[in-house]
């Protein structure tokens, strides 16, 4: 499921950025393809989307939820 | 109905209507896609929102750096490349990869052998002939099927009984779009993005 590659628009030139949250839990960032631009999850931040990462997968196993690769 | 009455007594059960059993497996597929909707939007709220009373909530803001580099030349015409980090806050709903899951399709197949039919009223107790000398009354006679559920005669088992029934329900779980009014909100978040810049 985390797997799954998500977008955001890139706050500078609204280009799409394509980002994993596992990877953005680890460190690294993620470039905008237009301006170069690379965003990363600020370390404040880190142990409130782990927690959220962590209660996904509690509500992925619940309910059985996969995703096919 | 009299016929229906033995058929009762030899099956020691009240026969199927026909509308029973193709509703049944429908009702339980859109329940089941009902309870899921449930339990995501409760684990959306519960996670990615804070109330704050008065069935107020507010996103979970998480903040996120933003690095650009940007070329700029010096007094002595030396270019030199520096790098600007920016910070912004996106909604945790932006971030956390959500999935649906639901039922996408349900086969219902099986044979049924009719062995009672009534023309029931759905309102009133009038009955055709009473209705008759008033032409502003509409007739609203619902047919009713009841009948036993048989064997399919194209199975060509020998082990089989002809007394075997069969009502076979296939159900096809996967994952489905998220919901338009969650998509929506997220569009909204992701659109209204600002970088400030660190001092």
């Amino acid at each position: 499921m985390d797997s799954k590659l998500q977008k955001l628009d890139c706050p500078i030139c609204g280009n799409h950025i394509f980002f994993e949250v596992t990877r953005l839990l680890k460190g690294e960032s993620f470039s905008c393809p237009n301006c170069q631009s690379a965003i990363s999850l600020s370390s404040s931040s880190t142990t409130t989307v782990e927690r959220a990462m962590v209660e996904l997968e509690k509500f992925s196993v619940k309910h059985n939820i996969t995703t096919k690769k | 109905m009299e016929n229906s009455t033995t058929l009762e007594q030899t099956y020691g059960k009240q026969l199927p209507k026909v509308a029973d059993l193709l509703s049944a497996p429908l009702v339980a597929a859109a329940s089941a896609n009902s309870f899921m909707v449930r339990e995501q939007t409760r684990f959306l709220m519960d996670t990615c929102f804070v109330s704050k009373g008065d069935n107020r909530y507010e996103p979970v803001i998480i903040e996120m750096t933003l690095t650009k580099s940007v070329i700029s030349e010096g007094d002595n015409n030396e270019v030199t490349k520096q790098e600007i980090t920016s910070t912004f806050g996106i909604p945790l709903l932006t971030l956390v990869p959500l999935n649906s899951l639901a039922v996408d399709n349900v086969d219902i197949d099986f044979s049924l052998e009719i062995v009672s039919y009534e023309a029931s009223q759905s309102s009133g107790n009038e009955s055709r002939e009473e209705q008759a000398g008033n032409p502003n009354q509409t007739t609203t006679k619902e047919p009713v099927l009841t009948g036993k559920l048989s064997y399919d005669s194209s199975d060509k088992k020998e082990n089989r009984s002809h007394n075997a029934s069969k009502l076979n329900v296939k159900i096809h779980a996967g994952t489905i779009p998220l919901p338009v009014g969650l998509t929506t909100l997220i569009d909204l978040y992701v659109k209204s993005i600002n970088a400030t810049p660190n001092n």
